[in-house]
C-alpha cells in the first residue's frame, strides 16, 4: 500500500514519545511492504542538509537503528521547511522564530537568498496554516491510496490533501490539548483537533484513556475510533548499556518534557518527602521545558539540591546511559495519552511507578500506579521500592512478561485492517 | 449407606489497614477494624444467624439423621465473642442438638504448618481450647488454611491425639484414587485423612449461587441426585457460609439449599448424613498415602502459589516468621497478638498475582504488610 504520512522528527534529533513512534510505526510498516511518503518539518537548514546526506550515503552511522539504510530505502522522506516541531505552543513558536530570525541574519548566504525569517509564519496559526499547502502540493503531485496524519499540527495538511484528490484520511492522536494544556486548552488547537477528527475517515487513539477524551470532548462517533497501543521498539533491547548498579546511593528518575502535562513538580515534592527519610538516594530530572526554572528553585527552596540533579535535555546515548543507571522511573503526569519512556526504562530493567491518568497502564497490568497529586503515595511507593528489594524483583518479573507483548507488529496490524476497511 | 459431611465454614476477614512509609515509628494501628467489623455485622445478620436458624430447626427435627460440621475461625470466634455474642450464642445452640462437631483449625488462619511446627501447634492448640471453652466440646478433626497437607503436619497433628486431618482432592496427593474414601497418611499410625470433594464443593456452590434459570429443579434435590450414583465411603463437602466475596442475593438460595437438604439426601437411600470424626473412625483406612511436598485446596495447581507464588509473598512470609524467636522470648501478649494477625493468609492471598483479591493491587498489598512489618520489627527492639 501506498501511504501519504504526515508525521514528525527522525533520528537523530528525536525529542520525544510522537517522533520515536512516528519512526517506529514507519519503519514496521515499511518492513510489511508498504510504500511511505513521509512529510516532516524540518527547520534548521545545516541540519536538513545533514540529514538529506544521511540519506543518500551510507557510511553515516546513524545512532539508533542499524537497519536504517534499508529502512530509508523504503521511505520516501519530504521534507518541508517550517517552524513546526512536536509539542509547540504559541510561546515556544514566538521564541523559535525569534532564533530562526536571529541566525538568518548572522548566515550572510541565507540573508542573500531570503529575508530574515519571512518565509515562516508570524505565529503558530499562521505557520500551521502556512504548512497545510505543503499537504495539497505534496498531496497532488504523489502516488498513495490512503492519508495518515500524526497530531494537530498536521491535521490541516492532511485535510487538504484528502481535499484535492479524494483519498481516505486517518488521523493518529497521540494526544490532545487537554493533555498538554493541563486544562488550559488553547480554542484554536481544539478546534484544529476537531475539526481534523471529524474530516477523518477513521481515528486511531493511542489508549482507552484517549479515545474516552475524544468521545467526551470532540463529540466524535464512537465507531470511527479505534484504539492501537504504542509499542516498544525490540531493537533497543540489544542495545542495553550496563552500567553497574552498585553505587553507594539509589537513583531515582524523571525524564521528560519538564512541563505541567507531565508533572515534575510532584515528583519534586515527592523527592523531598523521600529524602525525610533516607539520604542514601539521588533525584535526577532529566529533560527540559518551561517549568525548569520553577523546578530548580523549588529545589532550592526545599534544600534537597545535594540529592536532587537536572541533567537538562537528552538524547540519543545519553538517554540510553540515563535509564541504564537508575534505580527506579516515576511518571507522574497529570494527563498521558500514552506514555512511551515508563516502556524504554522497563527495557533496562529499571521498574517504573506510573500515574493512574496515563494510557500505558492499558498495557501494563503489572505497573505501581499512582493518582499524581498525592504526593506522599509517590513518595512512599518511590520508598518501598528502594527499601524492599522484592517489590522491585516482582515488578521487573512481570514487567518482562508484559512487554513481550507490546510490539510494533501487533500496532502495525490494526493499522493495516483499518486501512484495509477504509479502501474496501 | 456411605456417608456425606457437610463442613459450613465460617471465617472472618482480617483487612489491615492503609499503611504509608510515613507511618512507620509514628502510628501502632495495623489493622482495619472498622471495615473488618462492618463485613462480619453484614455477615451475621444476613447469613450466619438465619442460616443457623433454619439448621437448628431441621437438626432437632432429623435427630441423629441430619449432622453436620461447623469450622469456626479463630478471628471469627475473638470477634464475634467480642462485638457480637449473639453469633456464637446461635452456635451454641447448634453445639446443644448433640449432632454437630466443630473443626479445629489453626487460630490465626496461618500458614504456621509451612514455616514453624512450634507455632503451628501452638495455633491448633489455642484454638481448640478455645472451641472447648465456648462450646464444651474438643475438635477432634482438623482442617488446615485453604487445606493445606503435608506429612510432616499430620504427624504433628497426630501427636495433638487429633483423630482426623482434612485435605482437598487432587491428583498430587491421590493420584487417580477415589476422594471418596477414607485414607491414612503415611507417616501415621491412627490419624485418618479424609479428603475434601472439592469438584462437588464448588458446584454446590454454584448450584445457589447461580441458579439455573431453566432448570427448575431445587438445589438440594439435584444435589442429591448428584450425590447418589458416587461411589465410596464417606463424601466430604465444605459450604462457606459467610461468603464475603459474594452478595446478599445469594443468601436466599443457601436457605433454600440449607432447608430442604436432609429431606433431600435421605430421600436418596444410598447417602446419610454423618460428622467427619464418627465417619472416618467407622471406615477402616483403605490405603496409606504420601506426599513428598505439601499440596492445597486451591484449584488450578493444588500447591501453595496462591500464598507463595511470588517473590513478594516469600519475602513478606519469611521477613514474618524470623521474628518468632524474638517474639516468643518477650513474653508479651500484645505483640504475640499482633505477630499472630499478621500471620492471616489473607495478607499474602492479596500480594498474588494470579489469585490476588480485586480491592487491592498485589504490589499495593506488599509495600502495605511490609511497611507494617518494618514497624512492627522496631517496636520489638531486639
Amino acid at each position: 500500500m501506498r501511504i501519504l504520512m504526515f508525521g514528525w522528527e527522525f533520528p537523530p534529533h528525536i525529542s520525544g514519545g510522537l517522533g520515536t513512534a512516528c519512526h517506529d510505526l514507519t519503519r514496521t510498516l515499511a518492513k510489511h511492504g508498504h510504500e511511505i511518503s513521509f512529510v516532516v518539518p524540518r527547520a534548521d537548514v545545516a541540519e536538513r542538509r545533514t540529514h538529506v546526506r544521511l540519506m543518500a550515503a551510507s557510511h553515516v552511522e546513524p545512532p539508533r537503528h542499524a537497519t536504517v539504510e534499508e529502512f530509508f530505502h523504503t521511505l520516501n522522506l519530504h521534507p518541508v521547511d517550517s517552524l513546526l516541531r512536536p509539542y509547540l505552543n504559541e510561546q515556544d513558536y514566538q521564541s523559535a522564530l525569534d532564533n530562526a530570525q536571529a541566525r538568518a541574519e548572522r548566515t550572510p548566504e541565507s540573508r542573500s537568498v531570503i529575508a530574515p525569517g519571512s518565509h515562516y509564519g508570524r505565529n503558530l496559526m499562521v505557520e500551521v496554516a502556512r504548512y497545510s499547502e505543503a499537504g495539497e502540493e505534496l498531496a497532488l503531485g504523489g502516488d498513495f491510496e490512503i492519508i495518515h496524519a500524526h497530531d494537530w499540527m498536521t491535521f490541516l495538511a492532511a485535510i487538504r490533501a484528502k481535499r484535492a484528490t479524494g483519498k481516505p484520511l486517518v488521523v493518529h492522536v497521540h494526544s490532545v490539548e487537554h493533555d498538554r494544556s493541563g486544562g488550559n486548552p488553547d480554542n484554536s488547537i481544539f478546534q484544529i483537533e476537531k475539526l481534523g477528527m471529524e474530516a477523518a475517515d477513521h481515528v486511531i487513539a493511542v489508549s482507552h484513556y484517549t479515545r474516552n477524551l475524544i468521545l467526551s470532548q470532540y463529540g466524535i462517533a464512537p465507531e470511527k475510533i479505534s484504539v492501537v497501543h504504542n509499542a516498544v521498539s525490540r531493537r533497543q533491547v540489544g542495545k542495553v548499556y550496563h552500567v553497574p548498579r552498585i553505587r553507594p546511593r539509589k537513583t531515582v528518575l524523571f525524564l521528560g518534557r519538564i512541563t505541567a502535562q507531565k508533572g515534575p513538580d510532584f515528583f519534586i515534592e515527592a523527592a523531598a518527602r523521600v529524602l525525610e527519610k533516607t539520604s542514601d538516594v539521588n533525584f535526577v530530572m532529566a529533560g527540559s521545558g518551561d517549568m525548569l526554572p520553577r523546578m530548580i528553585e523549588r529545589v532550592g527552596e526545599l534544600r534537597i539540591g545535594t540529592h536532587f540533579h537536572f541533567t537538562g535535555f537528552l538524547q540519543g546515548h545519553d538517554v540510553e546511559r540515563m535509564y541504564a543507571m537508575s534505580d527506579l522511573y516515576v511518571m507522574p503526569s497529570v494527563s498521558e495519552p500514552f506514555g512511551l519512556s515508563p516502556l524504554e526504562a522497563m527495557i533496562y530493567d529499571v521498574p517504573v511507578i506510573l500515574s493512574k491518568q496515563a494510557g500505558v497502564n492499558e498495557v501494563l497490568p503489572h505497573a505501581l500506579t499512582v493518582d499524581f497529586w498525592n504526593v506522599d503515595d509517590i513518595a512512599n511507593k518511590i520508598l518501598a521500592v528502594l527499601k524492599y528489594p522484592a517489590l522491585a524483583r516482582e515488578l521487573l518479573r512481570n514487567g518482562r512478561t508484559d512487554l513481550k507483548t507490546i510490539r510494533w507488529e501487533v500496532a502495525a496490524e490494526r493499522i493495516q485492517l483499518i486501512y484495509n476497511q477504509l479502501l474496501n | 449407606m456411605s456417608s456425606v459431611c457437610l463442613t459450613l465454614m465460617v471465617t472472618a476477614p482480617c483487612r489491615l489497614k492503609h499503611y504509608s512509609f510515613f507511618d512507620i515509628g509514628e502510628s501502632v494501628t495495623y489493622e482495619d477494624e472498622t471495615l473488618t467489623l462492618e463485613l462480619l455485622e453484614r455477615a451475621a445478620t444476613r447469613r450466619i444467624l438465619p442460616a443457623n436458624d433454619i439448621l437448628r430447626k431441621r437438626l432437632k427435627d432429623y435427630g441423629g439423621d441430619f449432622r453436620i460440621a461447623i469450622a469456626l475461625s479463630g478471628k471469627a470466634l475473638d470477634l464475634y465473642g467480642r462485638f457480637k455474642p449473639e453469633v456464637l450464642d446461635s452456635f451454641k445452640s447448634l453445639a446443644e442438638t448433640g449432632c454437630v462437631e466443630f473443626i479445629g483449625l489453626p487460630h490465626h488462619n496461618s500458614l504456621a504448618s509451612l514455616f514453624s511446627p512450634q507455632e503451628f501447634q501452638e495455633q491448633a492448640t489455642l484454638h481448640r481450647d478455645r472451641i472447648h471453652y465456648l462450646f464444651g466440646t474438643t475438635p477432634t478433626a482438623f482442617r488446615n488454611t485453604g487445606l493445606i497437607y503435608s506429612q510432616a503436619q499430620a504427624s504433628a497433628l497426630e501427636r495433638l491425639d487429633f483423630q482426623v486431618i482434612f485435605a482437598g482432592s487432587s491428583d498430587k496427593l491421590l493420584g487417580r484414587r477415589n476422594p471418596n474414601r477414607v485414607y491414612r497418611p503415611a507417616t501415621c499410625s491412627t490419624l485418618r485423612l479424609l479428603v475434601d470433594n472439592t469438584d462437588l464443593s464448588s458446584e454446590v456452590a454454584d448450584r445457589f449461587t447461580n441458579p439455573d434459570q431453566l432448570d427448575p429443579t431445587p438445589p438440594a434435590l439435584s444435589f442429591a441426585r448428584t450425590l447418589h450414583p458416587i461411589r465410596g465411603a464417606v463424601t466430604t463437602l465444605t459450604i462457606d457460609i459467610d461468603g464475603f466475596t459474594t452478595d446478599r442475593q445469594d443468601a436466599a438460595g443457601l436457605f433454600k439449599f440449607i432447608d430442604h437438604l436432609p429431606e433431600a439426601v435421605l430421600a436418596t437411600s444410598s447417602h446419610g448424613f454423618e460428622t467427619p470424626t464418627r465417619a472416618a473412625l467407622a471406615h477402616k483406612p483403605s490405603v496409606s498415602i504420601s506426599t513428598p511436598d505439601p499440596v492445597s485446596g486451591m484449584p488450578a495447581g493444588h500447591d501453595l502459589s496462591p500464598w507463595m507464588g511470588n517473590e513478594m509473598q516469600k519475602d513478606a512470609l519469611n521477613a514474618l516468621y524470623l521474628l518468632e524467636p524474638r517474639i516468643k522470648g518477650k513474653q508479651d501478649p500484645v505483640l504475640l497478638g499482633t505477630w499472630r494477625m499478621l500471620q492471616s493468609s489473607d495478607h499474602f492471598l492479596q500480594m498474588s498475582t494470579h489469585n490476588g483479591t480485586p480491592d487491592i493491587s498485589p504490589y499495593d498489598a506488599y509495600i502495605n504488610f511490609m511497611n507494617i512489618l518494618t514497624d512492627f520489627t522496631e517496636r520489638i527492639g531486639n
